[in-house]
């Protein structure tokens, strides 16, 4: 190596060192009022999670995806059951997600009652639902049980949690308007469940094929997890099937969730093609989504399931 | 380990060092071992296949030399038939046998093995073949020497920044180069590095974060409007400059670490003032290599042909133009893939190429009429509209997944209207964001040059600070679980 490329080398290298090192400190001071406004939110989605994780002390919890969110109505339960209650759920976060934020939970206290929005095809795998556990990285440094379950992204979360900004990535509006009074009275959030308010329009019911048939193993261990931590800590745990409009026309998933449910002794309740929903479309929003009278219908039945089961 | 994955800085990181502290003369070893594996770490398999063209090309290419200019054409007609019957088994292998069943295995670097059921495209199986092609005709027309240094040959075709997606590096571009010593370079490295953060930013702030929206509309066209469908179709537009342009960047930085410079693919295409000058700023190092092999070559032979002055009452030249740029631009679309959808987008720019020369003296005269100066802002901007409108329609049916999906959505955008769709706003907000500073940086560069800079500013304190705030806006809004790029798949 000449003297000259040499020398070169040493300036690129302190050059390099330095605004490594600035780089280091704007993403400290970033990172840190990020962390700052995300945990001062009081309304949002964002807000929900954290409440989830670490405020709640419901009798009754909801975990699921956006069918739980806008399908499972706190006071009917509160009213049937005299417990407590909160809906976790969230929209587009399914299985692992829900595994983490019941995971989390449970290391604070034991709820009364845990019911469980599945839809069978969750169990197959789906990339978006792993890119999804990056709602949870906010929480990774604070709550190291839930660490395993994020690093199902990818190899390398350790190393990039190291930015400060890293876990708030594309969470500065959602930060900034949760931190606004505007959002509490804009998205009604009555203890975690939103209701919808619209009504479908009257369409065929929608029955598809799924082409890939791929069951993920880390859902089914977060099940059989989630199924074992209930019956050490002597939960009640329910899987529910909610009512759709869409059907899928195997029953490849069904089958090894209900096999599952019953080999571990654990409640599987299927609503999906119950008669009262499948026969009503102004119950829904759409497809997928029960509306409000839906909901509200829905859970008075569910409510009179579990407690005819118990 | 594609670019934006961050085990490829890592990977890019420990080539470069090693790269400078070995010996200089065998750094070009180093680099091909780097190619090896950098190629191993997508579906390694396949390295076999890329070896075993470059072995075949190298002494292929040795013979043609041999054989005389006046008789090598035969020869030339062979080996390009050879190398793209390779591309188009693997292109096209899925359509001929849909139901075929292959047992291949991807490893990742974590030795995690992701069977693979169905027949794939060789990474860079496309770009790979067009460098092979544009080095033997060379030969054929004895404008280069066939490369004698086997490790050199090899690295020519397998030089990992370009392997994945192009540029399309013609030999004389970058053998030469392969020959020189590289030592350390200041100002090259900065400038690689410089590039590739831009790069950066255009494939995770802007390219990705529009993918999200634009699948979102274009995956479920029956349920949008026209407006939707309008903004879908914009921002498709710039996803896909962004991410291929991203992409070059991020190519070019990094073969400039190492002291080499690739040739830019593009020249801020949508200020192109007509469709002409769109192609000088696409893909230039693929649109150059059509005009080069095919283009330029089917005018001659055609030329050659015709001998009457007119067909039809119209000149044979523009009919000349007209056939040779339509097979030229279906071969462009049929190189991007298979179906209706990528044939059509390529007649479409030949029908708009067509008209244009077919026009031009009656643009001229209605130019004159009116006493339009060509070189007038509006006019400028008038023609820079038009061609932007035209490329966006084109890019209709290179997004759309069939021929009737893309007049389905041409139909619903002329005849429903409605209310933008956004399910998140802040998608919307964030894409709106990065297509406005694509836009201005473009501005920037393309009439202020370096007028205004902040990079290449020469205040230290404003370069420092641009290059951070470029990588927090990146870790801020960037999608940085964003996916593939989409020209990997050609």
């Amino acid at each position: 190596m000449t003297s000259s490329a040499f020398k070169q080398i040493l300036k690129f290298s302190y050059r390099f060192i330095l605004i490594l090192f600035l780089i280091l400190v704007c993403d400290r001071g970033v990172g840190t009022i990020l962390k700052i406004f995300y945990f001062r939110q009081e309304s949002g989605v964002g807000y929900k999670t954290t409440y989830a994780i670490d405020s709640t002390v419901a009798d009754v919890l909801i975990f699921g995806s956006s069918r739980a969110n806008h399908g499972y109505v706190p006071e009917i339960f509160e009213d049937s059951l005299h417990y407590s209650f909160y809906n976790t759920g969230r929209d587009g976060n399914y299985i692992l997600y829900n595994y983490a934020i019941l995971k989390a939970i449970s290391g604070r206290y034991n709820p009364k009652l845990i019911i469980m929005d599945i839809r069978p095809d969750d169990i197959g795998y789906s990339a978006t639902e792993y890119e999804r556990l990056s709602l949870l990285l906010p929480y990774y440094k604070t709550h190291p049980e839930i660490r395993n379950i994020i690093d199902y992204k990818g190899p390398f979360e350790k190393i990039k949690v190291v930015s400060a900004i890293y876990p708030y990535n594309s969470l500065i509006l959602q930060i900034l308007i949760g931190n606004l009074n505007y959002n509490k009275e804009r998205v009604s959030d009555n203890k975690g469940y939103v209701p919808i308010l619209k009504v479908m329009e009257k369409e065929k019911i929608d029955t598809f094929q799924i082409s890939l048939l791929t069951v993920d193993e880390n859902k089914i261990n977060a099940l059989k997890d989630i199924i074992s931590t209930s019956k050490q800590k002597n939960i009640d745990l329910v899987f529910v099937y909610s009512p759709a409009r869409t059907f899928i026309k195997d029953n490849f998933y069904e089958t090894i969730l209900s096999d599952l449910c019953s080999e571990n002794g654990t409640n599987y309740i299927d609503m999906s093609n119950h008669p009262v929903f499948i026969n009503n479309h102004l119950y829904f929003a759409d497809k997928d989504h029960l509306n409000n009278d839906g909901a509200k219908v829905f859970s008075t039945m569910l409510v009179n399931k579990i407690l005819h089961t118990n | 380990m594609v670019f934006n994955s961050i085990i490829y800085l890592f990977f890019l990181a420990i080539v470069a060092i090693l790269y400078y502290i070995f010996p200089r003369r065998i750094g070009w070893i180093w680099l091909l071992i780097a190619s090896i594996g950098y190629y191993i770490s997508f579906i390694p398999i396949f390295l076999f296949l890329l070896a075993g063209i470059v072995f075949i090309n190298y002494f292929l290419s040795k013979w043609l030399a041999k054989i005389p200019e006046e008789k090598n054409t035969g020869t030339l007609i062979l080996i390009i038939i050879l190398n793209i019957l390779i591309l188009a088994f693997f292109k096209y292998f899925n359509n001929i046998f849909p139901d075929n069943q292959v047992h291949l295995y991807n490893v990742d670097f974590f030795f995690r093995v992701d069977p693979i059921n169905k027949m794939i495209l060789p990474l860079g199986l496309s770009y790979f073949t067009f460098t092979v092609l544009s080095y033997q005709i060379e030969i054929k027309r004895k404008t280069i020497e066939p490369e004698k240094h086997f490790g050199y040959f090899s690295l020519y075709l397998l030089f990992f920044p370009k392997i994945a997606q192009g540029p399309i590096e013609r030999p004389q571009q970058l053998i030469p180069q392969l020959h020189q010593s590289h030592s350390f370079n200041y100002d090259m490295v900065v400038d690689g590095l410089k590039l590739m953060l831009w790069g950066y930013f255009k494939k995770l702030v802007v390219a990705d974060r529009l993918a999200i929206y634009v699948n979102a509309v274009y995956n479920n066209s029956e349920h949008h409007n026209g407006t939707t469908l309008i903004v879908a179709t914009i921002f498709f537009a710039f996803q896909i400059y962004a991410d291929f342009s991203g992409y070059t960047d991020i190519a070019l930085g990094s073969a400039k670490l190492f002291g080499f410079n690739l040739t830019n693919n593009f020249k801020r295409p949508y200020l192109a003032s007509s469709i002409q000058d769109f192609w000088n700023r696409w893909h230039i190092s693929f649109s150059t290599w059509l005009r080069d092999y095919i283009f330029l070559p089917l005018a001659y032979s055609l030329t050659n042909k015709m001998k009457k002055q007119k067909y039809l009452f119209v000149s044979a030249d523009k009919w000349i133009y007209l056939m040779a740029i339509m097979a030229t631009f279906a071969i462009c679309g049929i190189w991007h893939g298979v179906g209706w959808t990528y044939l059509t987008w390529g007649i479409l720019f030949g029908v708009y190429l067509t008209y244009s020369n077919w026009t031009k003296d009656f643009y001229k005269t209605i130019r004159k009429r009116f006493n339009i100066r060509k070189t007038s802002n509006f006019y400028t901007l008038y023609k820079i509209s038009i061609t932007f409108i035209l490329v966006l329609f084109a890019w209709i049916f290179f997004r759309a997944d069939s021929l009737n999906e893309a007049f389905y959505i041409i139909k619903k955008i002329f005849t429903s209207s409605g209310s933008v769709f956004y399910e998140i706003p802040s998608n919307l907000i964030f894409a709106v964001v990065g297509i406005i500073s694509l836009i201005i940086i473009d501005l920037k560069r393309e009439y202020f040059n370096d007028r205004i800079s902040v990079l290449y500013n020469k205040n230290p304190f404003v370069r420092i600070a641009g290059i951070i705030f470029i990588i927090i806006v990146i870790l801020v809004i960037g999608v940085l679980n964003g996916g593939q790029f989409i020209y990997f798949q050609f």
